[in-house]
Formats: C-alpha cells, structure tokens, sequence
C-alpha cells in the first residue's frame, strides 16, 4: 500500500527525523499533539518509577490521555497530515521482501524467506501493454 | 518470483526509473533488471556525449529520441545531465516524445540521483516504475516531496532486507513502492568497475 499525502514543513522534519532514526518511536509521539504530549509522558514516567506502570488503574489513565490526544489531533487539520503519515507508515510493513540475486537450492527462487509479512496489494504480470498487439515485433515477448 | 519483476516482465511501454544516491547501485540494477525482464529487445543508450559503451553487450548509442527504433528500451543514464529539472520550460521535445512512447512500443529506463533535478515530465505521462536505491538522508531532505516518502520508507526496508540477507550484496536491494517490494536483483554477469564508471572520460 502507498499512501501519499500533502505535506507541511513540521510534518516532513518528524518524518525525516524518524526516518533518520535507528530507534523506533512509540506511536505516541507520531499520534499526540507536541503541546500535549509531555503530560502523558510525565505521567507515565511518574507511575514506571513507582512500579505502578502496568497497574491497571493507571492503563486506563494512560488511554484516557492518548484517546484524548488522538481527538485533538484529529480535529486539527493540520495534524491530519502527521496522522496520514503514521497511518502509510503502518500500511508499509507489509513490504515483501524478494532474494532473487541468491540461488535456491532449487534453482528457482532466491535463497530469501519469502513473504516476510502480508502481501502485495498488486497481482504480479501484465504491465502496461502487456497485450501483444499484432504486427509488433516478436522480441517484444518476453 | 516478484510481483514488480513478473509486472515489469510484461511491459510493453513505460518508464522505469531508478533513483538513489551516488554509487548505490542504480545502473547496475537497472541494466540487471533489463537483461532479466527484456533479453530479447534491442537496448539504445540514449545521449548526446560520446563515450564508449562497448562494455555494454549488444547496446547501441543514439544521440537523438527520434534514432530509437519501434520496440526498442532507451537508457538514460544521469537523466539530471540531459533532460533535467529546469528545462521543461525551454525544450517540449522530451514531451512529445514521451507522450509516443506507447505508440512505438519504448520502454524508458533511466536513472537520477534525486527526482527534484529531473524533468518532471517524465512521470507524468506513461505508466512509470519508480526503482528506489539508497539514498543518503542529506539527499533526501531536498527530494520532491511526492517521492520522499516512498525513498524514506525504501532507506528503512533496504536496511531491513541488507540485515535479514548479510550475504547479498547491498547494492542489490531495489525498493518498488507501488508493489510494496524489496527485491535484490541478481547482478548481470557482465557488469564490471567499466561499466559503474561508464562516463568516467567525459568531458561536460
């Protein structure tokens, strides 16, 4: 699946920032609002030093907040834009991923695992054209 | 085998464009990628500098879109040389010719160091294959920003493919977003330091 969306500056600097990175963020960070989000992440740092981070009372609270943020996130326009992103990211890890430079034992494939999650929303053959049109050249067929 | 290779198989007009950084492994994958898909089709350097390709097998050289013949694939290698992004408002020619290409049954390979450089008209007419390689994150920030997602997304899942294949070579991933594919394709056997340096002796 690709997704495209328009952009904005902020937008295209997070990306680029995650992009960059080798860590992997929290979805948090892509979903909140920047001007909300430090009072999730000092809650939840509060209650983790306590020990109490998985206490259900406090998950509850932690949804609370996000379910919030996501709102107003969503009922802001230009953040749409930073959710759009996160959502292609998401649809992206059904990338598939093809060794055909390896040789298989069998000689028919690359020594890769195959499909490594999903697949390809696109069935594979025929590209544009495809149909051989009469009085082509014969070494057009592959 | 691949959804992108087997579409790609069956191509009888297009473009395929292959975009990444310097020495990443663009032209050689593309050139791989012909060999694969079209063993059989008359294969045409397209560009105005001389330099010798005899260390392409069976390519010839035209300087001209007009010289490639019906059914023929044209490669343009550093598309940003010839056909770059500020020339579309003085040169149609690149138009016109691409709005025939499936009446002459061409298939358009090129490659580019960053879609920002290259004329635009390129993927606005036919039905285009984007090829993306590596491309390094300075590059990236100056990218169009209909493609930056796509070459974001191909950095991380070329990394990805590179640590799951430690063997195969990394140059060899190729990331296709409209098929949603990483796929190494396998080195032509005649590919050699000659042709990754093929404009080494131009003079610009």
């Amino acid at each position: 699946m690709t997704v495209r969306v328009t952009s904005d500056p902020e937008t295209d600097r997070l990306l680029s920032l995650r992009a960059s990175s080798r860590i992997p963020l929290p979805p948090e960070i892509s979903l909140a609002d920047p001007r909300r989000s430090p009072r999730y992440f000092r809650m939840a740092s509060f209650y983790d030093a306590y020990g109490l981070g998985e206490h259900p009372i406090v998950m509850l609270l932690k949804k609370e907040l996000l379910d919030t943020m996501m709102s107003v996130a969503l009922a802001r326009s230009e953040h749409l834009d930073r959710v759009a992103h996160y959502g292609a990211w998401l649809g992206n890890e059904t990338v598939t991923v093809r060794d055909l430079a390896s040789p298989s034992p069998d000689g028919t494939e690359g020594r890769g695992p195959g499909p490594r999650r999903g697949r390809s929303p696109f069935p594979g053959g025929g590209g544009a054209g495809a149909h051989p049109v009469d009085g082509e050249p014969a070494s057009l067929s592959s | 085998m691949s959804s992108a290779v087997d579409y790609i198989k069956g191509m009888e007009h297009g473009l395929i464009i292959a975009v990444g950084s310097g020495k990443q492994g663009k032209s050689c994958s593309l050139h791989s990628l012909i060999a694969l898909c079209w063993p059989d089709r008359p294969i045409y350097m397209l560009d105005p500098l001389m330099y010798d390709i005899t260390a392409f097998p069976g390519y010839k050289r035209v300087s001209r879109t007009k010289e490639i013949p019906v059914g023929a694939v044209a490669v343009i290698e550093d598309v940003n040389r010839i056909f770059h992004s500020r020339g579309s408002a003085k040169n149609a020619d690149i138009q016109g010719w691409l709005s025939i290409i499936s009446h002459k049954s061409n298939v358009v390979c090129l490659t580019t160091q960053n879609m920002a450089d290259t004329d635009i008209a390129f993927v606005r007419s036919q039905d285009t294959i984007v090829l993306n390689k590596y491309m390094h994150e300075e590059d990236l920030m100056f990218e169009r920003p209909e493609f930056r997602i796509d070459q974001a997304v191909a950095n991380r899942w070329i990394d990805i493919a590179d640590s799951q294949h430690p063997k195969v070579d990394r140059r060899a991933w190729c990331f296709f977003p409209r098929f949603n594919e990483c796929v190494a394709i396998p080195k032509v056997e005649w590919w050699t330091y000659r042709n990754s340096h093929m404009l080494r002796d131009v003079v610009l």
